[in-house]
């Protein structure tokens, strides 16, 4: 294995094409599904942000409380779009790199019909009133063994095309992609077992949580967010990746380092617990300047070329969020930073950036680039990517600055004690106000991605419905 | 060549050295944590929850108002916690104070005011008048520019029988009727009213002016418990 392995090329285009035919109906379901969640998610964030200008809007409704609206803006993005967008991407990833058709095209969609049935069962028992309490992991029992098992099916599928795959070489992407399958399936069934079914007792619950929640973002959506990058990049610029090695020696530490909890400094627990996890955020340090040396050495020379194609667009800015709200997350690990920016809008800021900036922009990037050539149609409305593509960026971009600087700020004004809690509000309202904007934007951002997708949706049924009648 | 089952061992170690860190560790060392005596008093702490404390944090559970508020203060230099007055005679929170709860509520966001000692600071009326309205100035306590939502659904409208509900609220509504909790409200109420880690156990032993005079001024050990004279 040299330092410079070849990226996987395209010779045999027809039978790639072949193939990649294979996942239409299922990729079709997870992504028409993935941002049907994602659009309602934003909706629901929008709500929430209204709340804080107007306290009395939709308060007569015990089911509409910002506390459940807010958990249901994250679950529905974390687990509707997150893990549907992502499975959807490494299917398709393990079908092209593999050169193989996906293991089972039938039971698949029948899979992510059921997991779609899961997450509609929890976020309508959240909204009646029975969440589990537990921060990301409100679905109630019922909804959330749904959602695994039917998670551990499309997983398993996924693996089968992988053992499968016609190309034996395999590439960083495909690790990235395997690791969060495997991740998500343990982190999950943890989480099922000893907070819901045996829960165990006081604030170990507290551990395990904060523990699942930093697993969910930082591996299961983050290796799949940078799957995407280390594919796409060098792909789409025609370039070879700068250096297998490097990107291995990434995917091993940040695997190592990476899923080491996330407990807040002065959590009520013996103090090695967020020591460990503070020592193991900063050393994550280590895989971001190995990624983004990487990165960089692959595009050198050719950022011009970055501008020429949505999908390379969408990867490229979600790399650069990737790395925004990593280092915030070291630099808020910190100590004498976490004392004041802990429990504030900073750490809300970081979170959003990674799910709606990093991970979703990824994910985009890849349906752009996949659907069109799965389906052999080209997108209805290229204005509408272009569309989806500034007014998330655009909506990201201003609810994140406006929450950072709010967030920092409510972390100085608190320090004071001087200061009420409805004067730090007052002070942090303009941030909100702005933040709202930026929900805004996000939300019809998601409904132009959404109504172009349906409106491929619909062209290629009415071909498919053309080429049955002749 | 193929990597698989390299990458699978490799991911499966990461995956274990994480979880036994954060998931097995834990719960070896306080999975197993008992009640203990508190210091100098030597009643038993923490108390479980019983009745209507007990249904009011399934109604805090079920209206996620973990979102906006949190349940731990922390330690001096770790935040401004016990500067602001949350921490009771400063005293911050350990692992032993959330021992019977299920589940633990510690929440992320601070919206709102910490809570892991509000039943010392607030009295149960005035917890029950921020639900109905925090903003309301004919209600005791209210806090003037509070983005607390109102939560009307947690209380009702019932016609005055003979003489007022001494529940009900100094609120102007319809002649002949009045505001009052419901049995949620209520239940609510006294589990926030129970929230308070006032007392000085083995983890925070009081402070060296609090401790009775009786005890040795030098020595390693944690205070123990001791009979009140």
């Amino acid at each position: 294995m040299n330092a410079t392995t070849t990226h996987p090329s395209n010779t045999r285009n027809d039978v790639v094409a072949g193939v990649e035919s294979s996942c239409r109906l299922p990729l079709m379901v997870l992504f028409i599904s993935a941002l049907s969640w994602l659009l309602l998610a934003t909706v629901f964030g929008l709500i929430a942000s209204l709340k804080f200008h107007m306290p009395q809007f939709l308060a007569g409704t015990p089911n509409l409380t910002y506390g459940r609206v807010t958990a249901l803006q994250a679950d529905c993005a974390l687990y509707g779009f997150g893990l549907q967008a992502g499975m959807a991407f490494i299917l398709w990833l393990f079908v092209r790199l593999g050169r193989t058709p996906v293991a089972s095209s039938l039971m698949l969609t029948i899979a992510a019909s059921f997991f779609n049935f899961a997450i509609t069962l929890g976020v309508v028992g959240v909204f009646c009133g029975d969440s589990t309490g537990f921060q990301n992991f409100e679905f109630p029992p019922y909804a959330a063994w749904t959602m695994w098992i039917s998670y551990i099916v499309m997983g398993v599928i996924a693996i089968l095309t992988y053992s499968n795959r016609d190309e034996q070489q395999t590439y960083p992407s495909q690790w990235f992609g395997l690791t969060s399958l495997f991740w998500f399936a343990w982190i999950c069934a943890t989480a099922l077992l000893l907070l819901l079914e045996h829960p165990v007792r006081g604030v170990v619950q507290s551990s395990i949580n904060w523990w699942y929640v930093h697993n969910l973002h930082t591996i299961v959506l983050g290796f799949t967010g940078l799957a995407a990058i280390f594919y796409f990049i060098p792909k789409l610029l025609g370039r070879q990746l700068f250096s297998r090695q490097l990107a291995l020696f990434a995917f091993w530490t940040l695997a190592l380092f990476g899923s080491w909890g996330a407990v807040p400094n002065g959590a009520p627990l013996p103090e090695w617990i967020p020591a460990m996890s503070t020592v193991g955020i900063v050393l994550t340090a280590i895989p971001i300047i190995a990624i983004v040396l990487n990165i960089w050495q692959t595009i050198r020379g050719h950022h011009e070329r970055l501008d020429s194609s949505w999908p390379l667009k969408f990867t490229y800015v979600g790399l650069m969020f990737w790395v925004i709200a990593s280092v915030q997350l070291i630099v808020g690990a910190v100590p004498s930073v976490s004392s004041l920016t802990d429990f504030t809008w900073f750490t809300v800021a970081q979170k959003n950036l990674w799910v709606y900036g990093f991970f979703a922009l990824t994910m985009f990037g890849a349906m752009y680039y996949a659907l069109p050539r799965v389906m052999g149609i080209e997108w209805p409305s290229p204005a509408m990517i272009k569309a989806h593509f500034w007014l998330t960026f655009l909506g990201v971009v201003l609810s994140y600055i406006a929450l950072l600087v709010g967030g920092i700020a409510q972390g100085y004004l608190l320090t004071n004690p001087q200061n009420s809690f409805a004067v730090i509000l007052k002070t942090t309202l303009m941030a909100v106000r702005v933040s709202t904007l930026g929900d805004l934007l996000l939300v019809v951002g998601q409904f132009a991605g959404l109504l172009n997708l349906v409106l491929l949706a619909v062209r290629a049924a009415g071909r498919e419905l053309k080429i049955s009648k002749s | 060549m193929n990597f698989g089952p390299f990458v699978f061992i490799g991911v499966f170690c990461t995956m274990i050295i994480s979880w036994a860190t954060f998931v097995f560790g834990p719960q070896v060392q306080i999975g197993g944590v008992q009640p203990e005596l508190t210091v100098p008093a030597g009643d038993t702490y923490p108390i479980y929850r019983t009745g209507a404390e007990k249904r009011g944090l399934d109604v805090y559970r079920v209206n996620n108002c973990a979102a906006c508020h949190t349940q731990q203060v922390r330690p001096a230099g770790l935040g401004p916690d016990l500067m602001r007055g949350w921490g009771m005679r400063q005293r911050y929170s350990v692992a032993e104070d959330y021992l019977y709860d299920y589940p633990v509520m510690l929440g992320t966001q601070r919206v709102g005011p910490d809570l892991a000692n509000v039943g010392a600071r607030l009295d149960r009326q005035i917890i029950l008048n921020h639900l109905y309205d925090a903003r309301n100035e004919r209600l005791p306590g209210f806090v003037r520019g509070s983005v607390m939502p109102p939560y009307p659904f947690l209380f009702k409208k019932q016609k005055i029988d003979r003489t007022p509900s001494p529940d009900a609220l100094p609120v102007v509504t319809e002649a002949g009727y009045e505001i009052v909790p419901t049995s949620d409200a209520q239940a609510l109420a006294s589990y926030v009213a129970s929230l308070r880690q006032t007392v000085y156990i083995f983890e925070v032993p009081p402070p060296a002016s609090d401790k009775p005079i009786t005890m040795r001024p030098a020595t390693n050990s944690p205070a123990t418990p001791m009979p009140a004279k």
